[in-house]
């Protein structure tokens, strides 16, 4: 079917093409009603079925037969008909500007597209020229700075598998159900990854914010929705072809951000615990776990193998050493990414039709790579009067191939702990072994040269332990629409989408992780020397596939009808999907490529492994599963429009699905919402001229949000018994028949309005927020279960006020341009119940991750330990009520017995931006436009990194900062805030001091989020071509000012932030 | 444009399609289960699978009574890299803790009762009857079985004079977790033990397919495990005579290959003196060998050379200390065995013979599983003709015979209510610390975060 349609496409397109004769020519000029000529003026012969474009000199149209009437069409202006009947006169063409500069915009829901002044709800709209202001493959990173109303919680460091977009609309307000927004590709969900979606294949981004928008997307919509509508052809349109390239260079990541102590001070730490016998353990260990190079000296010193000048001299050696050196230099690169796309339209007046293609190429800085190509077709065609019939293929085929392992993981051993001084590089740039697993002195022996080399070598190892994704989703979709009656429509539309996903990870016989494994399960023959290998010598492939097979079936019919100056809008329509997702996996031992082959191995057996002797099994034997969720849902959604100044609206939407469980099914109350919408400007007492346009619209609805992962019963997996190999279940979750789902409730209050010659226009809107039931990790009755000791379910309700500004305003408007966008919003949400009678509020301290059990309080709040600086000793000091106290566990328990702390803690203030937005400036001038974007966050506090002793010695150094200034004698507690040394190390003292107050940071922040310039060469007849763009784009700028003294970007409190990037692309039409 | 006649029947059907299909097809649509692995348990299938699962059922015995006695201890630079709450439990000092037993054991209690729940949604009939009965009394055993190993841990030794007030433990018997259960006293929880193994018993079969599995043997051993710790010495023996009437096998060491008892796995799981199959959950213990918890050197010395116990259940590491690996699990390390075997039930019959006067046959079981212990020919005969010095003698050996079996905590407990005055002591920090007999700290503290949610009575 597909290939019969690419046919047809094509030969559309060559019948396009091919216009072999002419007879007469018509030749006109068009023009404003001032007289400038007016370009990019669509032309349409209705007979002939010719289409041109006027440029500033006019047009020129060649036609077969005259009389005939021709369209003269032009956004902004109103279509003009004129009958031409000979080709002898100069037509002179004069278009009208059409009254209302709003309706430029249109608004697609997924359901409809509808115009601003037609609906009530809170919509914004981000075309492609904002959305080409940034660069990069992914679509919602363009939506970056630009969008109202939008946060990207950049430090939250989520593991809720529903929460990969990292966005938030409005605020949150669950933490633990579904967090992302519900991503739309013009009609329908979107489930594939939404990297697969190219923006240069984008016309527009729609943000749903307030009920009366998202309810008509039902039980999912209650985070916002988002709706990316692509490129289509038009009718009556000549063909135009686009063409875009670009180059994009991302910067080294660095390293040197993210604190760790110093080699020097790491080390002498380490001689300290050495001499306190605190690796002895580690020494000892039958599993001859790695040892840090300094130990092995240290310890190599206490057993006489090395003189104490020998040892000290290694020491200094190594002290000399921080590997972030070697491994910006050695490993990382700078990252190339090179995007081309291509996209042709085109139509006639019975068929619009677009093709395009996308590759990107990319290689990271880890030499990691990532291949892109997408191709879409997408035809709408009217077969006969008052039907239209469209067709439409997105496919998308990405090849990644692993990299290097990243700076973290190469340095440390034992697979979590960092070592800053592991020798990366060999003399003369050659690859060497470091400590991995096991003791250097331990592998270099253990086998008497039976064994495979049992060394990593970081520098070469990625070569032979590479991971392939291959990612390849097809989106095809039918429709038809057909007019039955005058303003009645009724459409269906079918959309099948099918991701596959291939993950394949070679370990070749070179690669640790196989040598490894071999030298792990061999089986040495002390006396003959003879290794039986359990493992077959050679390679490991590792293959795992994941389909997601998504269908949906939706009618709908529109009902259109003018009553006088009022009209009725309404459409009803039923949907149906159905995603199936399967997966599965298996390790092949002794794989080999050519010929294709692999070694049968026992995975049931456990044999004795040869470092401890102790039984073990091999993993791999593969795993199944199998998904499959159902929707149906039923939806209406109508507006009446008074005289076009009233508008009342109203939605209503029931979904049922398999998930639910057939009693939630029934339980299920509809999500409903209503809006009343008023446009002042058009009363007639209105008399403000300096605002010509002035709306007003209040609307209030229900939507859900539901975690389709949770049922109210007891929910296990297959397996087999590990010990008889009996069929077994495994209750992962338990029941839990209070489970309910959460509802929000929203009333939003908007305000438009435009001054007098479009200076500034803009909205405003204020919006109140109630959820009910929200999910959250909550403490239990854990006895009850023996699972999790916290548990999911509805724990608190919310509310919430918010603020939504956006203001466009054209500061100057002559020779040079200038022109900004102000978005600024406000969000803070409370807890006004909490359900839960155990709100242990020692285990909130810190993470601002939960919702907070403190009603009138913040929803997301950071809770710190109160500081009552260091004591004599360097003790941190607390507090239990008024009374200051260095008993840790005492304060523990004061916190947790009572309602709010007593004393012992500080609620300092939401964790999540109260306080957002961006400014976007835009200055033009002579074909240059200049563009900066700064965004700001302000409100919210953080833990910044510092200084857990037990963490030094357990992790090392990772995100250890402030040991050179820690409390080291009687009188240092004046200058300093770090806690002394102690050993044994008090891990409730180590987490007071980390958790407390002095460690607490405000976040507020102003960042350049980009620059973007771009340079309008002027068209040159000869090249043929309407316009052409020099851009370049640099982003991830960097803070321009923080409130917090360390300087510490809040965006990146515990990760290396996001490396600067550097675009240049040229961007054409034909 | 004739097409268009078509088009309107067609649009008309369609809009008709629009209004019905929600009410018409839903339900069948949504019939579809939504994850093919993902399973609600219904069938009787499905509840035998429940119980069959070794990670939830035979993998949970509670650890803290046996990290708090004495048949271990760990060197002082271990010691010092212990979390507050785990130093706590090693020096009889735990205040604030979460989790711990009462977040494991209890897994294997909700499956329990959660298969008795849904049991009842099941019809008993003539062809499903042996496996409803199985099903039904392996979940009362389970419960049973694992509310015993809390009792001994968490409850009061028992008293007969106190044990109607003594705290035992919470006695939960719906899986619902929003309903809170409080304790019950030690005399309420024994008596429900008691109660509900014995309405297990005639639903169980008399072995079992696996030992994984629940019996009728393994519930004449729980029942004579649970008067043995009531110190009710005539009803222990009457029931751990039944259950070596059923199964009496023992392991004879000495025809276990030298090369394989000296190995790091001397014994497998599922052996032949199994007659229920538990263990500790992994590496959860601070005895276990990676700490490592070392064996007590003087328990370690009690050991005769001949004693073929002595290599299979110990091997030296570079300290000179020794760990255990005498389990009777698949993997000593990693799990460590707590089930009920034939060797507890001789030791119990033994003792309860010997205190209940019969010498000789007390004497003679001791010497039968003496003789398979020791290497052949070295053993002599163990006689004794004082019922006093038979006795200190089977309590010796039952500790070196069932070390780490989670029994040495309630053991030790018995032992002092009869004056026995077992004082435990370990060093810290270069001070000895010591728990008196008798001390309340035997009834061990409840996590501290769930006297808080739940509101029951701390220790």
């Amino acid at each position: 079917m597909n290939l019969k349609y690419v046919f047809f496409i094509l030969s559309v397109l060559f019948s396009t093409f091919s216009n072999a004769q002419s007879l007469q020519t018509v030749i006109g000029k068009v023009h404003d009603e001032t007289g400038k000529p007016i370009s990019n003026t669509t032309v349409h012969a209705y007979i002939n079925n010719k289409t041109v474009i006027s440029d500033e000199n006019g047009f020129t149209i060649k036609l077969h037969t005259v009389p005939d009437t021709l369209f003269f069409k032009k956004v902004g202006y109103e279509v003009k008909k004129l009958v031409v009947t000979t080709s002898d006169t100069l037509l002179d063409v004069k278009l009208t500007e059409s009254n209302n500069n709003l309706e430029d915009v249109t608004i697609n829901t997924g359901y409809e597209t509808i115009k601003p002044n037609e609906t009530n709800g809170s919509y914004v709209v981000i075309d492609k020229e904002v959305l080409n202001q940034q660069t990069g493959t992914n679509i919602l990173q363009r939506l970056k700075g630009v969008t109202s109303s939008l946060l990207f919680n950049t430090e939250k460091q989520n593991t809720n598998p529903q929460n990969t977009t990292g966005i938030s609309i409005r605020g949150l307000s669950t933490i633990n159900g579904p967090l992302d927004p519900l991503i739309v590709v013009d009609n329908f969900i979107y489930e594939g990854s939404i990297d697969n979606i190219n923006p240069n294949d984008v016309e527009s981004v729609t943000i749903l914010k307030d009920a009366a928008a998202t309810s008509i997307w039902g039980a999912r919509a209650g985070n916002g929705v988002i709706v990316i509508t692509t490129k289509k052809g038009k009718f009556d349109q000549k063909v135009k072809i686009n063409l875009n390239t670009d180059l994009i260079i991302t910067s080294k990541p660095d390293l040197y951000y993210y604190p760790q102590i110093s080699t020097s001070d790491y080390i002498n730490f380490e001689e300290f615990l050495f001499n306190n016998g605190y690796y002895n353990s580690a020494i000892n260990s039958k599993s001859k776990s790695a040892l840090s190079p300094a130990i092995a000296i240290l310890l190599a010193r206490q057993n006489g193998e090395l003189d104490a000048a020998d040892s000290a001299n290694e020491i200094d050696k190594l002290k000399a050493i921080d590997n972030r050196d070697q491994f910006t230099k050695k490993y990382y690169r700078q990252g190339q990414l090179q995007q081309y796309g291509l996209n042709i339209t085109g139509g006639s007046h019975d068929l619009a039709w677009t093709i395009s293609g996308n590759y990107d190429k990319e290689i990271g800085t880890l030499r990691n790579t990532n291949d892109k190509v997408n191709l879409r077709i997408e035809n709408i065609y009217k077969p006969f009067k008052n039907a239209i019939f469209n067709v439409g293929l997105y496919y998308t085929n990405t090849h990644t191939t692993s990299g290097m392992t990243d700076y973290y993981k190469t340095s440390s051993v034992n697979n979590n702990m960092y070592i800053p001084y592991l020798n990366l590089i060999g003399t003369g740039g050659k690859a060497i072994a470091v400590p991995h697993n096991y003791r250097l002195d331990y592998i270099d022996t253990a086998g008497n040269g039976a064994l495979l080399d049992w060394n990593y070598y970081p520098l070469n190892d990625w070569k032979h332990d590479v991971r392939n994704t291959k990612t390849e989703d097809y989106t095809a979709n039918v429709g038809f629409q057909y007019k039955l009656l005058k303003g009645i429509d009724i459409s269906v539309k079918y959309q099948y989408e099918r991701q596959t996903i291939k993950n394949r990870n070679l370990a070749d016989i070179s690669s640790y992780f196989t040598r490894d494994k071999i030298n792990l399960y061999s089986q040495l023959d002390r006396e003959t020397g003879i290794v039986t290998y359990i493992v077959p010598k050679g390679a490991i492939l590792y293959s795992g596939e994941s389909n997601i097979n998504a269908q949906n079936i939706r009618a709908q019919a529109n009902y259109k009808h003018y009553f006088g100056k009022d009209n009725l809008s309404l459409i009803v329509g039923t949907e149906f999907r159905e995603i199936n997702a399967k997966e599965s996996n298996v390790t092949y031992y002794g794989y080999q490529d050519d010929p294709l082959s692999f070694t049968n191995v026992n995975y049931t057996d456990q044999y004795p492994t040869f470092i401890t002797g102790y039984p073990n099994g091999l993993d791999g034997i593969g795993a199944l599963s199998n998904t499959t969720n159902r929707f149906i849902s039923i939806y209406a959604n109508g507006s009446y429009a008074i005289r076009t100044k009233y508008t009342i609206s109203a939605s209503a939407r029931k979904d049922g699905s398999n998930v639910f469980g057939v009693n939630t099914n029934n339980k299920w109350s509809p999500l409903w919402s209503a809006g009343l919408g008023w446009v002042i400007s058009k009363e007639k007492f209105y008399n403000a001229s300096f605002l010509p346009y002035l709306k007003i619209s209040a609307t209030y609805g229900v939507s859900g949000n539901v975690d389709i992962s949770k049922t109210a019963r007891p929910v296990g997996g297959t397996a087999a018994s590990f010990l008889t190999q009996l069929k077994a279940i495994r209750i992962s979750t338990p029941n839990n028949p209070d489970l309910k789902w959460e509802q929000i409730y929203q009333t939003n209050l908007r305000l438009e309005f435009e001054t007098k010659n479009d200076i500034v226009n803009g909205s405003l809107e204020y919006y109140h927020k109630s959820g009910e039931d929200l999910y959250g990790p909550s403490l239990y009755d854990y006895s009850a279960t023996g699972m999790t000791s916290t548990i999911t379910k509805n724990v608190a309700s919310m509310a919430g006020n918010g603020v939504d500004i956006d203001l466009h305003a054209v500061i100057i408007n002559r020779k040079i341009k200038w022109s900004t966008s102000y978005l600024l919003n406000y969000n803070l949400a409370k807890t006004t119940k909490y359900y839960s009678n155990s709100n242990s509020l020692y285990s909130f301290i810190g993470s601002g991750y939960r919702i907070n059990p403190i009603v009138n309080q913040n929803l997301y709040s950071l809770i710190v330990y109160k500081w009552g600086g260091l004591d004599e000793k360097g003790n941190p000091v607390g507090y239990i009520g008024e009374e200051k106290s260095t008993d840790y566990t005492a304060i523990r328990q004061n916190i947790n017995n009572s309602e709010q702390g007593n004393g012992s803690i500080k609620i300092l203030g939401s964790a999540n931006p109260t306080w957002f937005g961006a400014i976007n400036n835009t200055v033009s001038w002579n074909g240059f436009s200049l563009n900066f974007n700064i965004t700001y966050k302000f409100g919210y506090y953080a833990i910044k990194p510092s200084l857990s002793y037990s963490s030094l010695a357990k992790y090392g150094v990772k995100g250890i900062t402030g040991y050179e200034n820690r409390w080291q004698e009687p009188g240092d507690e004046l200058t300093t805030n770090i806690p002394s040394l102690v050993y044994p190390f008090n891990t409730n003292r180590d987490a007071f001091y980390e958790l407390s107050e002095v460690n607490a940071i405000k976040c507020d922040q102003i960042r350049l989020q980009y620059i973007n310039l771009i340079y309008n060469l002027k068209p040159i007849k000869k090249l043929n071509f309407n316009s052409l763009q020099v851009y370049f784009n640099a982003s991830n700028l960097g803070l321009l000012w923080t409130a917090n003294k360390d300087h510490i970007d809040p965006d990146a409190i515990n990760t290396i932030p996001d490396s600067k990037t550097y675009s240049i692309g040229i961007r054409m039409n034909f | 444009m004739n097409l268009q006649p078509n088009i309107k029947n067609l649009t008309f059907l369609l809009l008709i399609y629009i209004a019905l299909t929600p009410t018409l097809s839903c339900n069948k649509f949504l019939e579809k289960k939504a994850n093919s692995k993902l399973i609600t348990p219904q069938t009787l299938e499905d509840l035998q699978a429940m119980l069959d699962d070794d990670e939830s059922i035979n993998n949970r015995t509670p650890e803290l009574g046996e990290t708090s006695s004495d048949d271990y201890f760990l060197i002082p630079t271990t010691a010092n890299t212990l979390s507050e709450e785990r130093k706590g439990f090693y020096t009889w000092a735990a205040t604030e803790y979460s989790d711990g037993d009462w977040g494991t054991t209890t897994k294997a209690i909700y499956i329990a009762n959660l298969t008795l729940e849904l049991l009842t949604d099941v019809t008993e009939t003539i062809e499903n009857r042996s496996q409803w009965n199985n099903v039904k009394g392996s979940a009362l055993f389970l419960r049973s079985y694992y509310w015993l190993s809390l009792l001994c841990d968490y409850g009061k030794a028992y008293d007969s004079s106190t044990a109607a007030k003594d705290l035992g433990i919470m006695l939960r018997t719906a899986s619902d977790f929003n309903k809170i259960f409080q304790r019950s006293t030690v005399l309420d929880s024994y008596s429900k033990i008691i109660n509900d193994t014995k309405l297990a018993l005639p639903l169980l079969p008399k072995i079992p397919e696996v030992a994984s599995r629940p019996s009728k043997c393994a519930a004449y051993g729980l029942l004579a495990r649970t008067y043995l710790t009531k110190r009710d010495y005539k009803n222990a023996f009457k029931y751990s005579d039944s259950a070596l009437s059923i199964n009496s096998t023992l392991i004879n060491y000495n025809e276990i290959a030298e090369d394989k008892l000296l190995s790091q796995m001397p014994f497998s799981a599922l052996n032949a003196e199994t007659i229920f199959y538990s263990t500790y959950p992994q590496f959860t213990g601070l005895f276990y060998y990676f700490y490592p918890g070392y064996v007590d050197t003087l328990l370690y010395e009690s050991y005769e050379s001949n004693d073929l116990r002595k290599s299979a259940y110990f091997t030296t590491d570079q300290t000179g200390y020794h760990i255990f690996k005498g389990s009777y699990s698949d993997d000593g390390f990693k799990n460590v065995f707590t089930g009920i075997a034939t060797d507890e039930m001789y030791l119990i019959r033994s003792e309860c013979n010997i205190r209940e006067g019969r010498l000789k046959e007390g004497l003679d079981d001791l010497n039968t599983l003496l003789s398979k212990r020791y290497k052949m020919n070295k053993l002599g005969v163990v006689s004794y003709e004082n019922t006093e010095a038979a006795l200190n003698r089977v309590i010796l050996e039952r500790r070196k015979e069932l070390l780490f079996r989670g029994l040495r905590w309630v053991d030790i407990k018995r032992l002092n209510k009869e004056n026995r005055s077992i004082k435990l002591k370990r060093l810290i920090d270069g001070k000895a610390q010591t728990l008196n007999p008798n001390s309340s700290y035997y009834a061990l503290p409840f996590p501290s975060d769930l006297i808080r949610i739940t509101g029951i009575t701390q220790n």
